[in-house]
């Protein structure tokens, strides 16, 4: 039986292995006095641990910002920042908000129009009319 | 349809009544100015009066002697179609009754005086005239005459006035301050004071200046009203006793060991003593401070007739309240003699307990058993850690709750009025606190009364409630602040703001901006 070798198969991961979250920082800011921060407090006190725990690759910090509205600031790791006000929100809406931002890529928002974008260049190149197949007209 | 023309109209029966007088007056032509033409309206008008004419008046001299008529003069005659113009030449001359000052007023009265009794004399003199237009002729006159009289004298009583002034003193501005009125100074205040009368009372002030706000001492002023008012009403008597004004004398010290609770009924208040004589002894200070307060020379129903003269007229009542006044004077007086007894009997028992205890040797005095006992506490916890302290200390404050305040003493009833209104006064003024009537009226229970006049405690920071949080602690990823993190802050995360100071300082900027 002649030896072959071993086949060596790239296994389609699919980028799972290397997986790097965009927001790499959140902040949430309160007031202690205002009422438009009720749902943020009630949130900080109750929903954020678990969240916090559930994301250990965000760094995470509570400041309170007396005299104005309840705020949660992400950071990302393109350098860019998002902020959303979360006044007057229930504990659960922040709670979403604070998903949201967990969740996005850093970059301003577009219209995305193609089923599929890709940033790499295409294998095949650029066409030129110089190469390739010569036809006879 | 007959049609009437204008000038038989009805409006010519105004007229028709005062024919007989235009007839020997002048008659204007023109209906609507009838009323001012007419001889009674005429009549009316001082300048229209029948001594008109012997006036000497511009428009009349100037037709006497032929000399040239003004212009206006022309002009009304031409308006009115008559020569005798009715009215005056100049509505706004100096008679005229929209322009009369003080004195012209006293010209008036006088000329009007003058007229009526030209009035009179041609009443006299022609017999044409009506009696009717004559006597309607005098009784203006008169009335004029009299109104002249009042503004005469007024006018007179303010020009004397005004001259007294004057006689009085020349005004001389001052250069000195010697011999001018001083304000300020103590007679200056006394005299303030009695000008503002009743006042006094609340100047002297019920209330202690200093409002107590510590929530402990709060409630045990609280304590004391409860037992002094409840005290007093288990002895039938007047509760507001305990509140008579004057100087809030100390708490004594067996005070916190008394415990007071709801009654089984709950209309009313149980309090145990736990020394009787304490009781007495307490009823005793209320009664003595009641009649320090009352003057003693004076007898009770001197007082009674005095005071309440006023307000109860009936003398049955008056003598009803004397003689219930003289009842409970008297059941006071008792209740004093037997807590004098008591206390002078505790004395006793104190004095046998003190001499037992210096035969055995033992160097503690009997008058200050709470002192010493202190003394002996304080000596602990000079060994006793810190720890150690707040603990006992702790533990001695809930114990002293527990001394002074039965399981549900919040739902003590103050729905009894005098009882509240007791209470109330007492509380207001141990506390210092003024209690409003709408509190007053609400505060059904003693828990609802000390809620009102007791500050809500300050609400929590979230910081203080997270912060010591076991799952906030365990978390590697998250950061508390307990301030603003401001962009000072972020530099100095990075490690940016020392070069930024150093920066700043080199070209002699301030560092921060509120420096």
């Amino acid at each position: 039986m002649p030896l072959s070798a071993v086949k060596a198969i790239a296994k389609g991961q699919n980028g799972v292995g290397a997986f790097i979250l965009q927001c790499k920082r959140l902040d949430f800011h309160y007031c202690d006095w205002a009422g438009s921060s009720k749902g943020m407090n009630a949130f900080i006190k109750t929903f954020l641990p678990k969240f916090a725990k559930q994301n250990p690759q965000i760094e995470i910090t509570i400041s309170p910002r007396p005299r104005k509205h309840p705020v949660i600031k992400g950071h990302y790791i393109n350098g860019r920042e998002k902020a959303i006000c979360v006044r007057n929100m229930t504990s659960e809406l922040v709670l979403e908000k604070a998903t949201l931002l967990r969740d996005a890529s850093g970059e301003k928002l577009k219209r995305v129009n193609k089923p599929v974008q890709s940033m790499n260049e295409s294998v095949r190149g650029i066409w030129s009319p110089h190469h390739g197949a010569r036809y006879q007209i | 349809m007959r049609r009437i023309r204008p000038s038989q109209q009805s409006i010519d029966s105004l007229s028709l009544s005062t024919r007989h007088a235009h007839s020997r007056l002048s008659s204007p032509l023109c209906y609507a100015c009838q009323f001012h033409s007419s001889a009674l309206a005429k009549s009316r008008h001082p300048s229209s009066l029948p001594v008109a004419a012997f006036s000497t008046s511009s428009a009349r001299l100037h037709r006497g002697t032929g000399g040239k008529e003004p212009f206006t003069e022309k002009l009304r005659k031409k308006i009115w179609g008559t020569d005798d113009v009715p009215g005056r030449v100049d509505p706004y001359s100096h008679d005229s009754p929209m322009r009369v000052t003080a004195e012209e007023r006293r010209e008036l009265a006088e000329q009007g005086r003058k007229r009526a009794k030209e009035e009179r004399r041609l009443a006299r003199g022609e017999e044409s005239f009506s009696a009717d237009e004559l006597t309607e002729v005098t009784a203006g006159a008169q009335e004029l005459a009299k109104k002249g009289r009042s503004t005469a004298r007024r006018v007179v009583e303010e020009n004397e006035w005004w001259e007294s002034l004057g006689k009085r003193k020349e005004y001389e501005p001052a250069h000195t301050w010697d011999g001018l009125e001083r304000v300020g100074g103590k007679a200056w205040v006394d005299e303030f004071k009695d000008w503002k009368r009743g006042r006094v009372v609340f100047e002297q002030g019920y209330l202690p200046l200093t409002k107590i706000t510590d929530s402990t001492e709060l409630k045990r002023s609280l304590h004391r009203a409860l037992v002094e008012v409840f005290t007093l009403q288990q002895a039938g008597l007047d509760m507001t006793i305990a509140s008579v004004p004057g100087e809030i004398q100390a708490r004594p010290g067996w005070m916190d060991r008394v415990k007071i609770g709801p009654s089984n009924d709950n209309a009313s208040a149980a309090v145990i003593f736990q020394d009787p004589a304490h009781k007495s002894e307490l009823l005793d200070s209320l009664i003595r401070r009641f009649e320090q307060q009352d003057d003693p020379e004076r007898s009770l129903e001197e007082r009674v007739a005095t005071e309440e003269d006023y307000e109860n007229g009936a003398a049955e009542e008056l003598y009803e309240e004397v003689a219930a006044e003289a009842s409970e004077a008297e059941a006071l007086k008792d209740l004093a003699h037997e807590s004098q007894q008591s206390i002078a009997e505790l004395r006793e028992d104190l004095g046998a307990v003190r001499e037992a205890m210096t035969a055995r040797g033992l160097n503690m005095t009997a008058e200050e058993p709470n002192l010493a006992s202190e003394k002996s506490r304080k000596g602990d916890e000079t060994t006793a850690s810190p720890s150690d302290v707040e603990a006992n200390q702790q533990k001695k404050s809930t114990k002293k709750q527990e001394d002074s305040w039965a399981k549900d003493w919040k739902t003590i009833s103050l729905e009894d009025p005098n009882v509240k209104f007791a209470v109330v006064k007492r509380v207001m003024q141990l506390t210092g606190h003024r209690i409003p009537d709408i509190v007053i009226q609400e505060c059904k229970t003693v828990g609802r009364l000390f809620d009102r006049i007791s500050e809500r405690p300050k609400p929590k920071k979230l910081i203080e409630a997270i912060q010591p949080s076991a799952k906030f602690k365990e978390l590697a990823n998250v950061k508390i602040y307990n301030r603003r993190v401001t962009p000072v802050d972020k530099e100095k995360e990075v490690g940016r703001w020392k070069v930024i100071e150093y920066a700043l300082r080199e070209r002699g900027l301030p560092v921060v901006g509120h420096e």
